[in-house]
């Protein structure tokens, strides 16, 4: 068995980020069709729900999106997929100004976003405009977020299939969505002028590399492992 | 005219009162070497608020304070 790394996208279209919906209430938010703005280039991205004391639109939803390059990795033509770990890095509670609590459950979905723009905060597999989640969104995995956790989590069998699938040429493309989405509960916990409930976590732009986002790939056989021979001659031993 | 700009800057970063250095060691990890403008930019890039007016309600939210940096 072999394993592989691969750093999510930190440049070009697929480089990762967050994308923010502004609006009237985070109910609202979920079902926009899309976002109010983002970014890719901040050390950080926040997922969860947001609200500020201020303004028309005090009601913020965000959503990360990342993309892993399966074709351009090590991973040999042919091989299987034992298994595929998603590894974060979150960052601090904060209080004052800026309130920002780690709480809650994430569901780490399939995403399908092709660039970074106010349409790519609904780039999810299966996602609605009402109704549930449950059932409709294509889901890779959960867990529960806490403050300056790294996490490691073993994602399901189809997102295993997804990074099979897409061996010789593709991407593993990531939304995490707050689980207040998931089940249409919008409480908000703390105070502050800026309350935030959800996750930060580090993105590509992390100072620490091991901070940054990464899957890990287990997998076995392929065209490499399975020759296993050596060329001499132009004959294949 | 360097030396002047610098000075400046020091003269800012020194003057941070002690909520200005608390809000940028919570949100920016640290308050060496940066000022409320690195602060509420950062703040402006979550909120997508203003930041003059970010700056204002950061004022009210403090009300006792009146020695600000900004």
């Amino acid at each position: 068995m072999a394993e592989e790394l691969i750093g999510a996208e930190s440049a070009g279209t697929l480089d990762d980020g967050y994308s923010i919906c502004a609006g009237t209430s985070h109910a609202n938010n979920r079902d926009a069709i899309v976002g109010t703005g983002g970014s890719t280039t901040a050390a950080f991205h926040y997922g969860g729900f947001g609200k500020i004391s201020f303004g028309a639109t005090p009601y913020f939803t965000y959503r990360p999106f990342l993309s892993f390059d399966i074709g351009a990795s090590s991973i040999p033509s042919g091989a299987t997929i034992d298994s595929v770990k998603l590894k974060l890095q979150t960052n601090v509670d904060t209080s004052g100004f800026v309130t920002f609590t780690h709480m809650g459950d994430f569901h780490i979905a399939k995403g399908t976003h092709v660039g970074f723009g106010a349409s790519t905060y609904n780039d999810i597999d299966g996602w609605v405009s009402s109704g549930t989640y449950e059932g409709n969104v294509t889901e890779y995995g959960e867990f529960t977020s806490a403050a300056s956790t790294a996490y490691d989590i073993t994602l399901n069998a189809t997102a295993i299939a997804d990074v099979e699938s897409t061996i010789d040429s593709g991407y593993l493309k990531i939304t995490l969505i707050y689980d207040g989405e998931w089940v249409e509960d919008y409480t908000l916990t703390g105070s502050g002028f800026f309350l935030f409930n959800g996750i930060n976590m580090a993105s590509t732009e992390d100072t620490t590399p091991d901070n940054r986002p990464h899957i890990v790939v287990t997998y076995t056989g392929g065209a490499a492992e399975a020759s296993g021979n050596s060329i001499i001659f132009g004959t294949n031993f | 005219m360097k030396k002047f700009a610098m000075a400046c800057q020091a003269w800012i970063l020194v003057n941070m009162n002690s909520i200005e250095k608390d809000e940028c060691v919570q949100q920016l990890g640290t308050s060496d070497g940066v000022t409320m403008e690195d602060y509420f930019n950062h703040i402006n890039g979550m909120t997508q608020v203003a930041v003059s007016d970010l700056k204002n309600e950061f004022k009210k939210y403090y009300p006792d304070e009146t020695n600000w940096s900004f």
